[in-house]
């Protein structure tokens, strides 16, 4: 019994002896090559640190170029309907024929030619609306996407300027109202003392001057309000200034009606007090109109055409740079690229270099083997990740708002993962070469489909498949939130499950295919083995 | 064939073989192998490049599966060796395998780390790394040492761990004369020390330094027999230089072709030197100076003559219809 154990103690001591010498072997090698560690780390450093420092926030501005005739209506306020409106707008000139605008476009000179409508009016008047024509030569999808939105903005900004003005002259006409109600209110008080010293012939006269005010307020509220009136119907306000207004109105008309039949069925009798007290009445429902009509006038124009905005605010913590974003993302892609090319290289260049064969004839083990390689690589990546997150933090600032603990564990298994991935890969590949174009392929699958640059959601569901199927897509998911949410969610420890399903799988296929290339060669029919080294 | 340097039985032999053969698809690179290699001796496998050495070596060390026939390596079927069996085995590939990232010292750790050695194994180190010349490089970088170091270096990785049987694939190939015979005095003192060592060459000469031959051509394992032996096989027995001071005339030359211990008729190598094939040079050059006494032939010298391995083998070659 004792024999045995002391052997199972040999034996496994002589097992981490044989694994260790990869761990020794790849650090020491790599150690010795300052200027390889160098580039993986500076390399993509220096790359995140040029794309943030580059990356522009702002919007693109876009030289442009007017084309309109002599005698369009824009002549002269051209500035208003150009750089007033859009800042991204900067207009570099104007021509008076298209096919000019367009040489101009097609020489780069500019990048957007604006046809302005020849006869706005006449188009409103036949109630079609009046065409801005936009040229521009772009061929990015994107660009095109940013002037078709850049088009639709500044159109609606005109619009609303369009609307504004109309806005603002009603609201000057809102002031001939005001004139009207202070004729109102004087009439209804001369009335009332006319009344009140039963003088009937002043009374009369001022009941008809009463009767001009009324008749001129009406005309004056009715235009104005009737924005404000819409909004407030729409929206469902129960008392709504201009219906107080219309009420109003209404009410001195009635006192009115009832005060011109008092006049005319007391002709030639006494004047009464009730005739005083109906003027008195519609002194004061003119008093109490005169406060509406002066909150309709303080209203800007512009709130009146757009009385909407949106404030954003976003719950997630703190408030982040473009580059902080793409920094979790570039970091999962350079932690599987690293680690694929590293697995990738590793087996084929044994193989090609003859190591392999010194390897089949020791008692190397291709579970040992495979473990060695694994680990040393795990460490090497690791400390370049290490130097590289430190960067990150330091000199990019891009936060860590998540645990240590789980950033640490996404990203170790997307090192595990994208390793498996690189041996299955080095052990397929006859050669060095295809050991490189295999991870090149690995590498261009996933800038385009890990959600580096796209996000997965504009991928069709076939398509993500593929997304899925490459370790850098969980990393990234991951990665994000850890680095940028601060959450390390359900969904995210599913990820973390299904990642390290996908590299145990990917460590079961390279151990079996070690197996197979650390086995002994069979022969095949067509003797289409895998050679060795040609030595003899 | 010298039968007293071959071992008695296939229990006492280090390596057998039996109609290894191996196929690579239509190609036949070994064929039908049969030998029995003693323990400690040096046994050399000489044929020219492409002629199956290092395909039977991969066979024997369980790179390789055979496509028929059978070995025995250490008392184990290639393949099924299992650890114990691999760290009795030493393995010096032809080409250089190692990391040239690496310093001398680290790549010599590494193999041993390989073989499962203890971690206090500083003092082997040393050892072989003395044994082979190097300890003054240990700490330069592979990709900087020259080629013959590099060899050396190889030749160390295969010893550290001390092997019983030394499989080394071609030692010597690209290596400078005095380097290659340095690396012979290595291996006489290996097999001093109890080991057995098979050793492929393309240099027909370095069979002198063997103990037993192994003729390959054309995947074909010819003969495999002693040193002189092989000479003896190659022209069909000894030679012996006969010089006289003048030239034989040719009723003479008749007569000493039909001498009883001289074999066929002798090689004019000038007027006055006459080359003979004789049962036993030892004896042949006692009668030879007899002879001449007797017929009143002036003699210059009489004595044995070793062809070099190089026509030794072109003869064997020759003789077995030459060359696939």
């Amino acid at each position: 019994m004792r024999d045995k154990i002391s052997r199972f103690v040999d034996k496994m001591w002589r097992f981490f002896i044989r694994t260790s010498s990869f761990v020794r072997k790849e650090l020491f090698g790599s150690l010795r090559q300052p200027r390889l560690m160098l580039t993986l780390v500076l390399g993509p450093f220096l790359i995140l640190l040029l794309f943030g420092l580059g990356y522009r926030v702002e919007p693109q501005s876009l030289r442009t170029l007017f084309v309109l005739s002599e005698d369009s209506p824009f002549q002269g306020r051209l500035e208003e309907y150009s750089e007033d409106i859009s800042p991204q707008l900067e207009m570099v000139g104007i021509r008076e024929s298209l096919a000019q605008g367009l040489g101009e476009l097609r020489r780069g000179n500019v990048d957007l030619v604006v046809v302005l409508p020849e006869h706005p009016v006449e188009s409103i008047r036949n109630s079609e609306r009046a065409v801005f024509t936009l040229y521009h030569n772009e061929i990015d999808p994107y660009q095109v996407d940013y002037i078709d939105a850049f088009a639709r903005i500044y159109v609606d900004e005109l619009n609303r300027r369009v609307l504004a003005d109309v806005a603002g002259s009603g609201q000057e006409e809102s002031a001939s109202a005001e004139e009207a109600l202070v004729q109102t209110q004087t009439a209804a008080a001369n009335l009332r003392q006319a009344l009140e010293a039963g003088n009937r012939g002043q009374a009369i006269e001022h009941r008809n001057e009463l009767e001009r005010g009324l008749n001129a307020l009406l005309l004056a509220v009715g235009s104005g309000s009737q924005l404000v009136s819409d909004l407030e119907e729409r929206f469902g306000l129960e008392e709504s200034q201009e219906a107080e207004i219309r009420e109003r109105l209404a009410r001195m008309r009635q006192l009115f009606q009832s005060l011109q039949s008092l006049t005319a069925t007391a002709a030639g009798s006494e004047i009464g007090e009730d005739e005083a007290e109906v003027a008195r009445q519609i002194e004061e429902e003119a008093g109490a109109m005169e406060k509406t009509i002066d909150e309709f006038q303080t209203i800007a124009p512009g709130v009146l055409v757009s009385p909407f905005r949106a404030e954003i605010e976003s719950v997630s913590p703190g408030s982040l740079r473009v580059s902080d974003f793409y920094v979790p993302s570039a970091l999962a892609l350079l932690a599987q690229h690293l680690a694929v090319t590293f697995g990738a290289l590793s087996i084929v260049r044994d193989r090609q270099r003859g190591t392999m064969e010194l390897f089949q004839v020791s008692p190397l083990g291709p579970l040992e083997g495979l473990l060695g390689k694994y680990v040393s690589y795990f460490l090497l990546e690791g400390l370049l990740l290490a130097i590289l997150t430190a960067l990150s933090l330091w000199v990019l600032r891009v936060p860590v708002l998540g645990s240590w603990g789980a950033y640490f564990l996404a990203l170790s298994t997307l090192i595990f993962t994208g390793l498996g991935l690189g041996f299955v890969l080095s052990l397929l590949a006859r050669n060095t070469s295809q050991a490189v174009q295999y991870s090149m392929i690995v590498l261009l699958a996933s800038i385009f489909f890990s959600g580096l640059f796209l996000s997965l959601q504009l991928l069709r569901p076939a398509v993500q498949v593929v997304s899925w199927t490459l370790p850098a897509t969980y990393g990234t998911q991951m990665l994000q939130d850890v680095m940028l949410r601060g959450a390390f969610s359900n969904e995210d420890a599913s990820l973390l499950a299904a990642l390290l399903g996908m590299g145990v799988a990917f460590f079961l296929a390279a151990w079996y295919l070690l197996r197979r290339e650390m086995g002994l060669r069979r022969i095949g029919d067509d003797g289409a083995e895998r050679p060795l080294p040609e030595q003899q | 064939m010298n039968e007293s340097q071959q071992p008695a039985s296939r229990e006492d032999a280090v390596i057998w073989t039996e109609g290894l053969t191996r196929r690579f698809g239509e190609e036949v690179a070994v064929s039908d192998v049969t030998m029995t290699v003693p323990r400690e001796k040096i046994f050399g496998f000489i044929g020219p490049s492409g002629s199956g050495k290092t395909t039977t070596i991969r066979m024997l060390t369980g790179v390789y599966e055979p496509t028929s026939g059978r070995a025995s390596v250490l008392g184990s079927e290639p393949a099924g060796f299992d650890q114990r069996t691999r760290a009795r085995i030493g393995y010096m590939p032809q080409l250089f395998v190692l990391y040239p990232e690496l310093t001398v010292w680290e790549n010599l750790s590494f193999v041993a780390s390989l073989y499962g050695m203890p971690l206090r194994r500083k003092k082997r180190l040393e050892e072989v790394l003395d044994f082979v010349e190097l300890t003054e490089d240990r700490k330069k970088v592979t990709s900087e040492i020259s080629g013959g170091m590099q060899r050396r270096l190889s030749l160390a990785t295969t010893l550290v761990h001390e092997p019983d049987l030394i499989f080394l694939d071609e030692p010597t190939a690209g290596i400078d004369p005095v380097l290659r015979r340095k690396f012979w005095d290595h291996f006489r003192y290996l097999r001093e020390q109890g080991r057995s060592l098979f050793v492929t060459t393309q240099y027909v000469s370095e069979a002198a330094y063997c103990d037993l031959v192994g003729v390959l051509t054309g995947g074909r394992l010819l003969m495999v027999d002693t040193p002189m032996g092989l000479r003896y096989q190659a022209y069909g027995g000894d030679i012996v230089d006969l010089r006289t001071e003048e030239r034989i005339p040719y009723p003479q030359r008749q007569d000493l072709a039909d001498l009883p211990y001289v074999r066929g008729r002798p090689e004019s190598v000038s007027e006055s030197h006459l080359r003979l094939v004789v049962d036993e040079a030892a004896t042949a050059v006692m009668e030879l100076l007899e002879w001449c006494k007797e017929q009143e032939i002036a003699v210059e010298s009489v004595e044995e003559y070793q062809p070099p391995f190089e026509d030794v083998f072109v003869e064997l070659v020759k003789e077995n219809g030459g060359a696939r």
